[in-house]
């Protein structure tokens, strides 16, 4: 128990600091931070605006891509719709097609037959 | 339990379209309820030139069908498939013959079979130079009805064309079925 005391006494007692300390602190205190330099980097005008610049087609490219997707994805839809069209009048017109010749070939019975 | 298919395609667009549709599709929505399939298109002149730029350069059937649209200014159709027969009336369309006739438009074909019940009418709108310049056709069977229209310009020859396109066989639209007396199946022109 006494051993831990003076353990204890010795590790917190006073000590003075080194001569340089008080002019080690002052010169760190007058360094600029990582976020004085970013902050310094934006500074001038010029970097504002390209950074802004950069911001707004940023996000205009991103809805120009959304657009021109939604655009093909309609477009796509219209075409399949056009080609089913075009199927059925086609499907009908044979229907038609296979009509006429049915009374073609009714009519071929009925002259052979006369 | 009935299978209930729907397909619709339709696509209604806002009244900006260049030419108004000549014919009038008559709305038969009613006939939603007792078809087991449905197929619903409305393709106006916007529609068909947007639609249009999205068709491939290099596939045939697409190469043919963007020719064939270029000049149109709409395909209607209204197709409706039933599992029992007579679900629709003769009613149904006669506002659409009873519209081609005020019109003027000249019937091509005209088939009506007493023994399967099918009837079959093409009509045609008569155009410069020989040209048709809209097709319809009507198609009555016991199970399925039929309405398609195409408003716009279609000769004999692009006609001909699409033979072996989407199975459309090549119409000799000259050739017109003659009337047979006593005939179950009645014709026409």
């Amino acid at each position: 128990m006494k051993h831990l005391e003076d353990e204890l006494r010795r590790a917190l007692r006073r000590a003075d600091p080194s001569p340089d300390f008080a002019a080690r602190v002052l010169a760190k205190v007058g360094e600029p931070t990582a976020w004085d330099k970013l902050r310094a980097w934006f500074a001038p005008p010029i970097t504002r605006w390209a950074m802004a610049a950069v911001l707004v087609a940023a996000v205009g490219g991103g809805a120009a891509y959304e657009h021109e997707r939604r655009e093909r994805e309609r477009g796509e839809m219209a075409k399949e719709q056009v080609m089913t069209a075009l199927r059925i009048a086609g499907a009908k017109v044979r229907v038609v097609q296979q009509k006429v010749n049915e009374i073609g070939a009714q009519e071929a019975e009925e002259t052979n037959g006369l | 339990m009935k299978i209930f298919v729907r397909v619709a395609l339709a696509i209604v667009t806002v009244a900006t379209s260049m030419a108004a549709q000549e014919i009038k599709l008559p709305s038969l929505e009613r006939l939603n309820k007792t078809a087991v399939e449905v197929v619903d298109v409305t393709l106006d002149r916007q529609m068909l030139e947007f639609a249009s730029k999205f068709m491939s350069g290099k596939d045939a059937d697409e190469v043919q069908a963007k020719k064939l649209i270029s000049n149109l200014r709409g395909i209607f159709v209204r197709s409706y498939e039933f599992d029992k027969d007579n679900q629709y009336t003769q009613a149904d369309v006669e506002p659409v013959r009873a519209q081609l006739k005020s019109l003027n438009w000249s019937r091509m074909i005209e088939v009506r079979s007493r023994k399967s019940g099918d009837n079959v009418d093409l009509f045609f709108k008569p155009g410069a130079n020989g040209v048709m310049d809209g097709m319809v056709v009507i198609v009555t069977e016991p199970r399925e009805l039929t309405l398609v229209y195409i408003d716009g310009p279609i000769n004999p020859e692009q006609l001909g064309e699409l033979g072996g396109q989407f199975g459309i066989p090549k119409v000799d639209i000259e050739k017109k079925p003659t009337p047979q007396p006593g005939s179950t199946t009645g014709t026409k022109k």
